[in-house]
């Protein structure tokens, strides 16, 4: 990665840690928001969107997250980062559940999304895990492999961002969890540094903390 | 969830699947989330007094991010900006690659890489005032 894109991750991963402020006028609605996403707006309105989300963290995220579920569409391609994932999370599992009620799907089919590398980590813990040992574990790649994951609450508030990890596996501290209620769900994923500098996220893993 | 299924069946889309088209279930779905999120978010946290420990509560709590001391520099930074460099610079972080912040925009490609890197040179200028390194 040149230091000019490494600039610009970390200026986009800031920018959207940012604090969020209830200090804003009126928030412009969701399917606004989707339509100046897609570019489909009217300038005048779509740029006073733009505007808006310059300096409203919420509907910063809202817009990442649009963009996450396709409202690019077939206008605007738009460079995914892949940290957004626990934004992106949430709609993919509403996206599922809606396909779900609306299209008969074979009970017994597990259903991926398309385009995953397949040297990408895969979840190798359960579905919930207790508090006081609470490991995420994943399975490794080629020698030479380091991972970085990302564990957020399922209301989208980042709990932990690391990279540079070596092992397969990582203690999340209790400290961590603190503020976590027993049965809540959180969002983690990992995302692998190949030896050859390709990235390869996993799928967004829900687990529950017991 | 349950609301996104509530607005399909709202809008008379359930007759068939093949009647609804998949761009229109992401949006309202997308629509859905967003809402729910806002709602939650709205919320004022419940928390009874006897349940809070107020010995305990600090050392308990997540370390501050990091990012966020620069995003929230980033944003006043930001609004120091002359609106369309402001606006490509949002665009250019939202990951709106050069010709698509020029759709958005809608000026040629040339104006909207010089909107792009002159807003973050000036963006580099103000952090770097405020102490802070991109």
């Amino acid at each position: 990665m040149s230091p000019q894109q490494e600039e610009l991750e970390k200026l986009s991963r800031a920018w959207l840690a940012r604090d969020q402020s209830s200090a804003h006028e009126q928030h412009p609605d969701a399917e606004e928001l989707y339509e100046a996403a897609s570019g489909n707006l009217e300038r005048a309105r779509r740029l006073e969107i733009v505007d808006h989300v310059a300096k409203c963290a919420e509907c910063t995220q809202a817009w990442q997250i649009a963009l996450d579920v396709g409202a690019r569409g077939s206008q605007i391609a738009v460079t995914r980062r892949p940290w957004h994932f626990a934004l992106a999370a949430s709609v993919i599992l509403a996206v599922g559940l809606v396909t779900y009620f609306v299209i008969p799907v074979d009970q017994g089919t597990p259903q991926y999304r398309e385009g995953v590398d397949p040297l990408a980590p895969v979840s190798a813990i359960g579905s919930t895990l207790p508090r006081d040992r609470f490991v995420l574990r994943w399975s490794a790649g080629p020698p030479g492999t380091t991972y970085m994951v990302r564990l957020s609450t399922a209301d989208l508030a980042p709990l932990l961002d690391q990279s540079d990890i070596v092992a397969t596996e990582l203690v999340i501290p209790g400290s961590m969890l603190a503020n976590v209620k027993a049965g809540d769900q959180l969002f983690w994923q990992v995302e692998a540094r190949l030896p050859d500098g390709r990235r390869a996220a996993s799928h967004t893993y829900v687990v529950r903390v017991q | 969830m349950q609301e996104s299924f509530i607005r399909l069946m709202r809008a008379g889309k359930l007759q068939g699947a093949s009647d609804v088209p998949a761009s229109y279930l992401k949006k309202v779905a997308y629509s859905a989330v967003i809402d729910e999120i806002r709602r939650r978010r709205r919320q004022p946290a419940a928390v009874s007094g006897s349940e809070v420990d107020i010995e305990a509560t600090p050392d308990e709590r997540p370390p501050p991010n990091p990012d966020t001391a620069l995003g929230n520099a980033m944003e006043k930074c930001m609004q120091r900006l002359q609106d369309d460099r402001r606006q490509a610079l949002t665009l250019h972080l939202l990951g709106y690659a050069g010709a698509e912040v020029a759709r958005m925009l809608e000026c040629n490609a040339k104006r909207a890489e010089n909107l792009t890197l002159r807003s973050l040179a000036q963006l580099r200028e103000c952090l770097l005032a405020l102490g802070l390194s991109p």
